[in-house]
C-alpha cells in the first residue's frame, strides 16, 4: 500500500489496573484515510478501549500507535487530539455550554481559535448537522438525537481529520438513531473525514467500508460488511448479529432454495427471491 | 395482580406557568398474568404512565387501582408501602443505580429494606443473582468492577429480589449488544411465566413487542390511541405510518417484497412468520419452473 494509513495500531496490549486479563491483546490494525470503519464487538469486548488508545486517552503498556505516520507520544498527543474528535455514548454527559451555540464553541475556545473564525465555524457546523435553528436553545431541552447532533457539531467545528462515534447511537430512540446514521452517511459523501464507528448496531455497521471484529480484547476478523455478513455464525459466536436479510437468506438456503452463497442486502434479496417466484 | 387506570389525568407542575400535560384521560386494564408492551414516540407519555404503576406519580385526577390499592391525588405516601413492595420497577440504564460495596449487598438491599432478616435477604439475593445468570464467584466483587452487561443483570436481580408481583420494565435492554438483549428478554419471559407476574414493558424495539407481548398499548401526546394484540396493532401499515410508529424488523423487507409482487394475507411479524409465508410462494415457482 503506497498511501500512508491515517491510523496504524501496532501490537498494542493494554490491561486495566487489577484486571485478570488484558482488555486489548496484541492488536494490529491499519485504518486508511477517508474510510468509514466500524469496530464491532459485544459489550465488554474491548472496542471502546481500543478507540481510546487512538488519541492517548488510554496509554497501552506495550505496542505503538501511529497517526499519519507519526508515533503517538507525550509530544505528539495534543496535536493528534486536535485532529481526532470523539462523540461519546451518553448525550447527557457531554454538554458544558448554556446554549447550543456556546457548546459548539467550547472546544475551539480551548484551542484558542480567534472569535471571528469561531463564529463562522459554529454556524457551519450547526448547519451541517441541521441544528442551526436551535442555536439559542438550552442543550438540556433537546431530544437525544438532537443532543448527539450538537455533540457532533462540536467535533466538526474543530475541523478534525478523524471522527470517532463511540456507541453514539446506542442510547437513542429509533428516530434519533436514524438522524445520526443519515448524518454520518451524508458526511461520508461530503468526504474529507475518516469515520470510526464503535458499535454493535448492525444497521450502522452495514453502511461502512470495513468492519473490525473485536472479542475479549483480540482482533478476530476484518473485512467488508459483505464479506463478514456472509458468515452469520461466526459473528454470532462473537455476540453479534447480521442484518435481517442475511438471516432470512441463510434460513432459505438451508431449506434448499437456490440463493447465491453470499451476503444479500434487502434489495438484492428481494430481487433474488423474485427470480425464484416468477419462474412459474 | 390486576391494574386499572380510570380516567387518569396527570399534569406536570400543575398550577404553575410551566404546567404541561403528561397523561390525558387514560382508561386501561392490565390483567393479572399478562405481558403488555407500551409503545409510542419519545415524549408520548410512556414513562409518565409507568411511574403511576407504583405511585411514584399520583394522578392529578382519576384513579389507578393496583390490586386492592386505590391511588388518587390525595393518597398519602405511608399508604403506599405495600404497593411499592409489590411493583418492581426496572428503570432505563438501571446499572446507574448500583451503590453498595458488593454485588450481594446491593441485591440484598431491597429485601432487607422490606423487613427480611440478613440471612433471609442474602438467600433471596443469591437466588435472584442465580436467576439472572450472575456467577457465584462474582457476588463479593464491587458492582463497579463488573462489565456493563453484568452490572445490568445485577441491577435487575436487585428488583427481582423484592419478589414483586408486577414487573415494570423501562427499555431494559437499551445499549446492550444483540446477544445480551436477547438473553435479558428471554430471562424476563421466563420469570414472567415461572412467577406468574404481570409484566409491563416500555420499548422502542418492535421485535420485542411481537416476540414477547400479549397486548400492546400505543401512546401519543399523553393519550392511549390504540390497545390490542401485536397482530391487531401491526395490521394497518398506513395507520402506523401516520403515527410515526416503527415496524418490526421484518416490516421494511416485507414492504419491498409486496412492491415486487409477493402477496401476504397479513403482515408477517417475525422472521419465522416471514419464512413460513414466503416458502409456498417460492415452492410454487420451483415446481412449475
Amino acid at each position: 500500500m503506497t498511501e500512508q494509513p491515517i491510523i496504524r495500531v501496532k501490537n498494542v496490549t493494554y490491561s486495566y489496573p487489577y484486571a485478570d486479563k488484558p482488555a486489548l491483546n496484541k492488536i494490529n490494525l491499519t485504518i486508511q484515510a477517508g474510510q468509514w470503519v466500524a469496530i464491532v464487538g459485544h459489550n465488554g469486548s474491548g472496542k471502546s478501549t481500543l478507540a481510546k488508545t487512538f488519541n492517548g486517552l488510554i496509554e497501552p503498556q506495550s505496542g505503538e500507535i501511529y497517526f499519519n505516520g507519526k508515533l503517538l507520544n507525550e509530544e505528539t498527543v495534543f496535536d493528534v487530539r486536535s485532529k481526532l474528535g470523539i462523540v461519546f455514548q451518553n448525550p447527557d454527559n457531554q454538554f458544558v455550554g448554556a446554549t447550543v451555540a456556546d457548546d459548539v464553541a467550547f472546544g475551539m475556545e480551548n484551542n484558542g481559535v480567534p472569535r471571528d473564525e469561531m463564529i463562522t465555524r459554529v454556524e457551519a457546523a450547526l448547519r451541517q448537522v441541521h441544528m442551526w435553528d436551535y442555536r439559542h436553545q438550552e442543550p438540556a431541552r433537546l431530544s437525544g438525537g438532537q443532543k448527539q447532533r450538537v455533540a457532533l457539531a462540536g467535533v466538526l467545528a474543530q475541523r478534525p481529520q478523524v471522527i470517532i462515534l463511540d456507541e453514539a447511537t446506542s442510547m437513542l430512540d429509533p428516530q434519533g438513531r436514524r438522524e445520526i446514521i443519515n448524518l454520518m452517511t451524508q458526511l461520508r459523501q461530503d468526504g474529507n473525514f475518516t469515520i470510526i464507528s464503535i458499535t454493535h448496531d448492525v444497521d450502522e455497521a452495514a453502511l461502512t467500508d470495513q468492519l473490525v471484529v473485536i472479542d475479549d480484547g483480540v482482533l478476530v476478523n476484518t473485512g467488508t460488511p459483505s464479506e463478514l455478513f456472509a458468515d452469520p455464525e461466526q459473528l454470532h459466536r462473537h455476540g453479534l448479529t447480521v442484518p435481517l436479510s442475511a438471516r432470512i437468506s441463510q434460513q432459505l438456503r438451508t431449506a434448499d432454495y437456490a440463493l447465491p452463497d453470499r451476503y444479500l442486502n434487502d434489495r438484492q434479496l428481494v430481487d433474488e427471491l423474485w427470480t425464484l417466484h416468477s419462474k412459474m | 395482580m390486576d391494574i386499572t387506570f380510570k380516567n387518569v389525568n396527570y399534569t406536570y407542575q400543575i398550577n404553575s406557568p410551566l404546567a404541561t400535560v403528561g397523561l390525558k384521560n387514560i382508561n386501561l386494564k392490565f390483567k393479572s398474568g399478562t405481558y403488555t408492551a407500551i409503545i409510542g414516540q419519545t415524549g408520548s407519555g410512556k414513562s409518565t404512565l409507568l411511574q403511576h404503576l407504583n405511585a411514584l406519580l399520583r394522578p392529578t385526577s382519576g384513579e389507578v387501582i393496583v390490586g386492592s390499592q386505590v391511588v388518587t391525588s390525595t393518597t398519602k405516601n405511608k399508604e403506599l408501602y405495600d404497593l411499592r413492595g409489590k411493583v418492581g420497577l426496572v428503570f432505563q440504564f438501571p446499572e446507574s443505580q448500583l451503590f453498595e460495596e458488593t454485588v450481594l449487598k446491593d441485591v440484598a438491599f431491597a429485601p432487607k429494606n422490606f423487613g427480611k432478616s440478613e440471612d433471609e435477604a442474602n438467600r433471596i439475593a443469591k437466588e435472584a443473582l442465580h436467576l439472572v445468570g450472575i456467577d457465584e464467584s462474582l457476588i463479593n466483587k464491587m458492582p463497579f468492577d463488573l462489565s456493563g452487561g453484568q452490572m445490568r443483570r445485577v441491577a435487575i436481580a436487585g428488583v427481582l429480589a423484592m419478589e414483586p408481583e408486577v414487573l415494570v420494565l423501562d427499555e431494559p435492554t437499551a445499549g446492550l449488544d444483540p446477544l445480551g438483549r436477547q438473553q435479558i428478554m428471554d430471562l424476563f419471559l421466563k420469570i414472567h411465566r415461572e412467577r406468574h407476574l404481570t409484566t409491563i414493558l416500555v420499548t422502542h424495539q418492535m421485535d420485542d413487542v411481537v416476540n414477547y407481548a400479549d397486548d400492546v398499548v400505543v401512546m401519543e401526546h399523553g393519550a392511549v390511541i390504540k390497545f390490542g394484540t401485536p397482530r391487531d396493532v401491526f395490521a394497518d401499515l398506513q395507520w402506523l405510518n401516520q403515527h410515526n410508529l416503527e415496524l418490526p424488523g421484518t416490516g421494511q423487507l416485507v414492504q419491498q417484497l409486496v412492491q415486487k409482487g409477493f402477496e401476504f394475507e397479513r403482515l408477517p411479524l417475525t422472521e419465522d412468520e416471514l419464512i413460513t409465508a414466503l416458502k409456498p410462494q417460492l415452492e410454487q415457482g420451483v415446481e412449475n419452473g
